[in-house]
Parts: C-alpha cells; structure tokens; sequence
C-alpha cells in the first residue's frame, strides 16, 4: 500500500504543482505528458478545478471591465503629435548632443 | 499636396497619401527618413495612446509622454538593435516613460510585495491550505458593481504587477513581446503574470465568496 502510494505520487502533481503551471497550461506552453498529467489531477481534485474556473474568470472579467473602458484617443492625437514632432525633430542637433 | 495634374502615371503614391494599413519601412525609418517615421507615428499612435493611458490614468499626461516617446525614439533610432521588432521597441520606451511618471504621481498607495504574498494561495504539503470557496453568482450578477470592484483591484496591484497584466490580459501582446518590453526575461515574466492574477483571484474573492458554504 505505502509503496504504491509512493508510486502514486511519482506520477501525480500535487495541488500546489497544479496551482504553479496554470500560467502555462493557458498559454498552452505546457508540454504533452505534464498537460495531460494537470487535466487529469483537474478532473479528479475539486479543490484545483474551482481555482482553475476562478482564475480564468479573473482573467475574463479584467479583460471585460477594460474593454467597457477603452481609452478614446483624442481626435487631434496624430496630427499633434506630428506638430510636436515637427518643432523637435532636431532638438538633439541643437543641443549638440549628436 | 501637390495637384494630381502633376502626377506622372508611375508616381509611387505621395507619403501622404498612405493609409494607416500600409506596412512600415523599417529600412526608411531606420535611415531617418521622417516621412517614414511619421507614417509609423499614425499607424502606431493610437495603440501605444491607449498603453500608456491605461497605465498612467490620465489622458493629458498619456499624450505628452506618447509624443515625447516618439522624438526619443526618432532620436535614438541609431541605438536601436534590432533584437525586438522596431514596435516593440518604441513601446518599451514609452511604457517606461509610462511607469515612471505613475511611480512619481502614485495617487493612491499600492500594494507592497508583503500584500502580494499575503494574496498568494497557501499550501500545506502541496494541498490547498485553505481550498477555494465558490463564487456566488448573485454577488457577481451586477455588472456595474462589478466592474468597479475589478478596477480598484487592478489598480491596487503594484506597478510593475500592473503592467504585466496590461500587456499580457488586456493588450494580448505575448509573452515573448511583454518579455521583451519589460526587459525581463519570458519565465519571469510569466511568474510576474501569474502571481498578479492569483492576487486578483484573492482580491475578488474576497468579494464573490459564498459565504454559506
Ligand atoms: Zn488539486
């Protein structure tokens, strides 16, 4: 019995493991083995499929909450900062720092 | 702009007239020709505004720093590399800009590095210390409330948490590209991501928590 837990536990990710390689499991970086190794501990440890679901739904809901507010360029953004370029572009000559 | 009249058939169009989709000429650009340069300033603008918005807050102080982005750049085109894409280059400059000036103006207190290991999960012997609770969708169910609790979450994080997250989950840029920007290295890069989101997670948590189970 100890030693086939100990085999066990050879083959098995502990939760912590798990928590560890969520980044790259949703980046799709894991390699195969590990991967299938974390979707199976996933399927059978209820505690790491609730954090898993929670930390994609964080992820959802930062996106969400910047797409509801995007940042609206100001209309005369390009043409100002051309302007600006413009006056500066040879700043640097001037100061003699080229 | 010159009258078409004058336009010989065979005229490249004139720099004016490209549109935003036309791609750069990084080779043009890169030999300091301005109508090149300012063609990447239209295409790009508009992007790196929002970038620097996000992290700074501010519209006024996003569009100074994006434009005195651009003249550092154009200024010290001779420095660049070419490791990264020229883009990413620019955007490393002006998120930089960026970050500096909100460590100086910082409104509100961040979090210290003690409060992101606080919102790390714990584990006892490789199991969850304290396994998560479910979220009650009813204390999730208003979108407006909910909102606001993500923003003040995201930014309470502290900056260099922040960015990473602006770069990776709300510009999608890779982690390769965010890596590069940051000057830190992918695995680094994706530790810093992962413990921000886990800080989020603890965070909302906080917020969601059935508390009658
Ligand atoms: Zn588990």
């Amino acid at each position: 019995m100890s030693l086939f837990t100990d085999i066990r536990r050879l083959f098995m990710l502990s939760c912590e493991d798990v928590n560890d390689f969520i980044v790259e499991y949703l980046d799709g970086t894991l390699d195969d083995r590990t991967r299938r190794r974390f979707e199976k501990h996933i399927a059978n440890c209820p505690a790491c499929s609730t954090y898993l679901d929670q930390y994609r739904e964080t992820v959802t809901l930062v996106k969400e909450e910047a797409d509801a507010d995007v940042p609206e360029p100001p209309e005369e953004l390009v043409d100002a900062t051309l302007d600006f370029l413009r006056q500066h572009y040879d700043d640097a000559a001037k100061n003699g720092a080229s | 702009m010159a009258p078409s009249s004058q336009h010989k058939p065979n005229d490249p169009p004139a720099s004016g007239a490209r549109s935003a989709s036309d791609p750069l000429d990084v080779e043009a650009i890169l030999s300091g020709d301005r109508r090149a340069f300012e063609h990447l300033v239209r295409k790009e603008s508009p992007r790196l505004f929002r970038v620097i918005v996000r992290i700074i807050r501010d519209d006024d102080e996003a569009q100074s720093i994006m434009q005195e982005t651009f003249l550092q750049a154009y200024q010290r085109l001779d420095t660049f590399r070419g490791d990264a894409k020229l883009t990413t280059w620019i955007y490393a400059i002006g998120i930089n800009q960026a970050r500096a000036a909100l460590r100086k103006k910082r409104r509100t207190n961040p979090m210290e590095e003690a409060d992101m290991e606080r919102l790390q999960p714990s584990f006892n012997k490789g199991m969850y210390a304290e396994p998560p609770k479910e979220w009650d969708p009813q204390k999730m169910a208003e979108r407006s409330e909910r909102q606001r609790l993500v923003r003040e979450a995201v930014d309470q994080l502290p900056e260099n948490y922040r960015t990473v997250v602006i770069l990776r989950d709300l510009e999608e840029l890779s982690t390769a590209e965010a890596a590069d920007i940051l000057g830190i290295s992918e695995g680094a890069t994706r530790v810093r991501l992962h413990r921000a989101r886990k800080a989020l997670r603890s965070i909302l948590a906080s917020h969601f928590e059935d508390r009658a189970t």
